[in-house]
């Protein structure tokens, strides 16, 4: 298990890095949970960035717009908000369907959100609600026979911001009954009635994941290939304005 | 040569939108955009590769499909070939 901090292009680099990593043979599986600093926004593999997130908006904020490798939609990292986690392991560890491993990923978020005394349910492909709003959302992607699935756990991120740099389709909202994204998003301190604090989340996740995947973890760093590798993955494409915006 | 685009909120909950340019009932260019999931990476670019040249009719494009082994999530094959189709169609008259 890693945690650390980054900017979006390093913490894609480092996700990817991981992924390469398992596939090689050189990275043991791995959670890792991460902040985005300064917050950021993320979108999936297939998005067209200007339709999807207010890029103006973002330039003026200072918020960086990135493409994941993940296919999934767009995603506003609070860098005092969010818990970002990435799984990343061989994929004969998740048998069964691409939709089952994202199913036992995310039982361990439901776990970890009932540990803080809540209860969430798995809503497929790739959400978490709870009461029908969304507080987590994730992406997987497939890399022979490794797979990177990370996504994102709201504990406070500001919603207001939320809404107003991502341009969710009208369509979308009305499938899901509301007018707003703001309506169809929540936060775990909202659901709460508290402010829910970063560690506490973590600890949840940890112990979550740990139990939903059923396995032990055991804290450790990124190793020197995995930072080398990311640093020339997010120089190379993470930085790259063609990635990023080229779709 | 004509091109066209057209956008939908698919039955497997994922917008996708499918930008086309074709020719004389050939697909020239497909563009595939959205907020879907494509297995494993890279097959969505493949598939888009795999379009180019091909005739713009449902079984041609479901071959391609095929031919490139992507698993979609949040779309159907189906539901994309029509999408690809229709905006084929679209692109004769504009």
């Amino acid at each position: 298990m890693l945690r650390r901090a980054g900017d979006a292009y390093f913490n894609m680099a480092l996700d990817e890095a991981l992924l390469e990593g398992v596939r090689r043979g050189l990275s043991p599986p791995t959670l890792r949970l991460y902040a985005f600093s300064p917050s950021a926004v993320t979108i999936g593999r297939f998005q067209r960035a200007r339709e999807v997130v207010d890029v103006e908006l973002a330039e003026r904020l200072g918020v960086p717009v990135v493409r994941r490798i993940t296919g999934g939609g767009a995603v506003y990292h609070d860098e005092r908000g969010e818990v970002t986690y990435s799984v990343t392991a061989p994929v004969s560890l998740f048998p069964g369907s691409i939709l089952d491993s994202y199913r036992k990923i995310c039982a361990g978020l439901v776990r970890a959100i009932s540990l803080l005394g809540l209860e969430a349910e798995f809503v497929p492909v790739n959400d978490v609600v709870i009461g029908g709003k969304k507080i987590s959302g994730s992406a997987q992607v497939r890399r022979e026979f490794a797979l990177l699935q990370h996504g994102t756990l709201m504990y406070a991120t500001d919603l207001d911001t939320l809404a107003d740099l991502l341009r969710v389709p009208r369509e979308k909202l009305a499938a899901h009954g509301v007018s707003s994204i703001r309506e169809r998003v929540t936060t775990l301190s909202i659901e709460l009635g508290r402010q829910v604090s970063r560690s506490e989340v973590e600890e949840a996740m940890i112990a979550g994941f740990s139990e939903a995947l059923e396995v032990e973890l055991e804290e450790g760093e990124p190793s020197e290939w995995e930072i080398a590798e990311a640093e020339r993955i997010a120089q190379e494409r993470y930085r790259s304005r063609d990635w990023n915006f080229g779709r | 040569m004509g091109s066209a685009r057209v956008k939908r909120r698919c039955a497997g909950g994922k917008t996708v939108d499918v930008e086309v340019e074709a020719e004389g009932g050939v697909l020239r260019k497909v563009l595939i955009s959205g907020d879907f999931f494509a297995y494993p990476e890279g097959a969505l670019e493949e598939l888009e590769r795999a379009l180019e040249n091909r005739g713009a009719e449902k079984g041609a494009i479901l071959a391609a499909i095929r031919e490139v082994g992507v698993e979609f999530l949040g779309v159907k094959p189906e539901e994309l070939a029509e999408m690809i189709l229709e905006a084929a169609e679209r692109a004769k008259s504009s």
